[in-house]
């Protein structure tokens, strides 16, 4: 299974991956309308992109008033009937990450759907930050560890 | 196997739905009063705001339940469950289980007072209701509770145009949610979109010849032509106290935290039943959409023999008003009543947010302004994450590099803007 995984110290805060998201999914070009964000941690000097980790059990699922979030049966991404979408934002609280993010030009909640398996902002990444890898190998730590990879935690399934 | 499931609801629905994934052969037959689909009651209000048509409120068709193979007994009230047989009755018919999940639901009230039978009383629970008032063309109308239900109806009647009144008996609007400061900025906000206000008001009846007239409270007389009942809800447990199931002190179905009732063989699920709260673990009632789709998965597991726990009612309540979030996610002061709490506040132009914390473990948060951050404060909330490790962690740039997403929550963990 390959999701979106986020490699903390690489990230410069470019902004790079959040235009080519707003570009592709909102046919926009300004971070706001993006899908993944980057939470700036100024007392470290640290950039780090934040995006849907696609949770086995999402509790946005079972947030959602109107049943339209559901687990893709076969590549298990957490995907959603959007149309459907009372922007009602529940399903934006359930969401541990703050990965379930407000589109302000449909008033909806929209989350990442990894462009059906080929993501774009991990295409587009000049640092390497972001990497399109198999979640198992992401939560193996010497694996991690002699590929100099410090990982946010969520992208390896909370499994250490 | 045959599972049958009482009620059409978020519960009786994610049950079947929750069932048919561990099982592609087992039998499910689903029984309900009501002869339409599942619709969603939460998107009710929007519907009487004019913002989306009635149709959307509809989650499922026919065939959704033809497809999850879920035999579907609508407009059939079970009037029966003999436990000892394993069997129930609806209509004159009898059906056998091996399981039985109760996912009843619950009913809004309308008090037994003068006038409340007259012609343009109403409540909000399902599509039927937006029906009858809209049909009835309010210009003038009470709603009577002023908890998300009746905060919502408010805002959605005076979006139609209507001149709205809200009457609450507690000293605050939405008292089991904000404590008395955030309620107050909440209903000044209302009051600002036109919506009159008056908390400390017992209502005690309804005047009119044919029609409701007026509405009466121990303070004064309100000229309306339309009642709207929104001050709390019963749950349906007639049929489960009649089969011997065990009910709790707050009227709710009893459960143990595998959603099993009192009797072999027998769950429940969703508003009918009082489960423990994730906090004080002590018995509560949720009454909210997504406990009823969490307790209905766990009930249907279960019920299939796979082990799951029910983790306990929290519950998170958002609310919109003039395109301003407010939010409110577990207990507030009055539901922690007895705890020694220290209270986190911040207030300025266009923000306001209180953190309530007992024994160093974040137990209630309001916020009026803004939804950054309240997903790891609901996270910490349901964990228990103690408030000094929250602290330790947002200071230690190797841990929050890795959970970077907790620095959204920051400002309300050390009551900073
Ligand atoms: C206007 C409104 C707005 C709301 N907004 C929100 C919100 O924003 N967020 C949120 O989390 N929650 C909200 N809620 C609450 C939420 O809708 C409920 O918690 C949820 O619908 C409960 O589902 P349920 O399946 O337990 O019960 P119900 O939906 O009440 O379903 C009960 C079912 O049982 C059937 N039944 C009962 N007795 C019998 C019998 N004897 N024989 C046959 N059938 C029977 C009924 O026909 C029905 O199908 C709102 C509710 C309302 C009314
Ligand atoms: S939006 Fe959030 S809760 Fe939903 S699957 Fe993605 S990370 Fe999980
Ligand atoms: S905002 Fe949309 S997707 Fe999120 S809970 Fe509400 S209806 Fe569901």
């Amino acid at each position: 299974m390959k999701r979106i995984v986020v490699n903390t110290e690489a990230c410069d805060g470019c902004g790079i991956c959040q235009l080519v998201c707003s570009a592709y999914k909102a046919g926009q070009w300004h971070p706001a309308f993006a899908r993944i964000k980057i939470k700036q941690l100024q007392e470290f000097g640290l950039n780090v992109p934040v995006v849907c980790m696609h949770c086995t059990y999402p509790p946005c699922e079972i947030f959602c008033v109107m049943n339209l979030i559901y687990k893709d049966p076969d590549t298990a991404y957490t995907l959603r009937n959007v149309e459907r979408c009372i922007g009602c934002r529940a399903c934006e609280i359930a969401c541990p990450f703050s990965a379930a993010v407000w589109d302000p030009l449909n008033e909806v909640v929209v989350n990442c759907d990894l462009c059906g398996g080929t993501p774009e902002c991990v295409n587009h990444c000049p640092t390497g930050a972001l990497i399109f890898m198999d979640i198992s190998e992401a939560a193996d730590k010497k694996r991690r560890e002699a590929a100099g990879l410090r990982i946010l935690e969520a992208s390896r399934g909370f499994s250490e | 196997m045959r599972v049958l499931i009482i009620g059409n609801g978020a519960a009786g629905n994610q049950a079947a739905a929750c069932i048919r994934k561990h099982s592609s052969e087992c039998e499910i037959v689903m029984f309900a009063r009501e002869s339409f689909p599942e619709y969603s009651a939460c998107a009710l209000p929007d519907v009487l705001a004019g913002w989306i048509p009635l149709d959307k409120t509809f989650l499922k068709t026919s065939l959704d339940y033809e497809q999850l193979q879920i035999k579907t007994c609508f407009g059939q009230e079970v009037n029966n469950v003999d436990i000892n047989k394993q069997c129930l009755e609806a209509g004159d018919k009898k059906y056998y289980y091996d399981r039985l999940i109760m996912a009843t639901g619950s009913q809004p009230i309308i008090p037994k007072i003068d006038g409340s039978q007259l012609n343009g009383n109403f409540v909000v629970k399902t599509p039927q209701d937006i029906e009858r008032i809209i049909d009835h063309k309010p210009t003038r109308a009470v709603i009577v509770g002023a908890g998300n239900i009746g905060v919502e109806t408010a805002s959605a009647l005076r979006n139609r145009g209507c001149i709205v009144y809200l009457i609450e008996m507690q000293d605050r609007i939405m008292p089991l949610l904000y404590d008395k400061k955030p309620a107050d900025i909440i209903q000044t906000m209302l009051e600002q979109e036109d919506i009159r206000v008056f908390t400390g008001e017992r209502v005690t009846g309804v005047a009119g010849e044919q029609q409701v007239e007026r509405l009466l409270t121990d303070q004064q007389e309100i000229e309306c032509d339309t009642v709207i009942w929104a001050a709390g809800v019963r749950q349906n447990v007639e049929l489960a106290r009649k089969a011997g199931l065990k009910i709790g002190g707050l009227g709710g179905i009893e459960v143990n935290k595998y959603m099993q009732c009192s009797e072999p063989g027998v769950f429940a699920c969703g508003d009918c039943v009082q489960s423990p709260h994730v906090y004080t673990g002590k018995p509560s009632l949720s009454l909210l959409w997504s406990s009823a789709k969490r307790q209905a998965d766990v009930a249907a597991a279960n019920c299939m023999g796979k082990l799951d726990e029910y983790e306990g009612n929290c519950s998170v309540v958002i609310e919109e008003i003039m395109g301003i979030p407010c939010v409110a996610i577990g207990l507030n002061l009055h539901g922690l009543a007895g705890y020694e709490t220290e209270v986190i506040e911040h207030e300025s132009e266009d923000l306001y947010y209180r953190l309530l914390a007992v024994d160093d473990r974040v137990a209630g948060f309001q916020c009026v302004g803004s939804l950054e951050g309240t997903g790891s404060i609901f996270t910490m909330i349901k964990k228990g994450t103690p408030l000094s490790e929250a602290r330790k962690l947002l200071h230690n740039k190797g841990s929050i590099s890795t959970m970077a997403w907790y620095m959204d929550s920051s400002r309300y963990i050390f009551g900073e803007y």
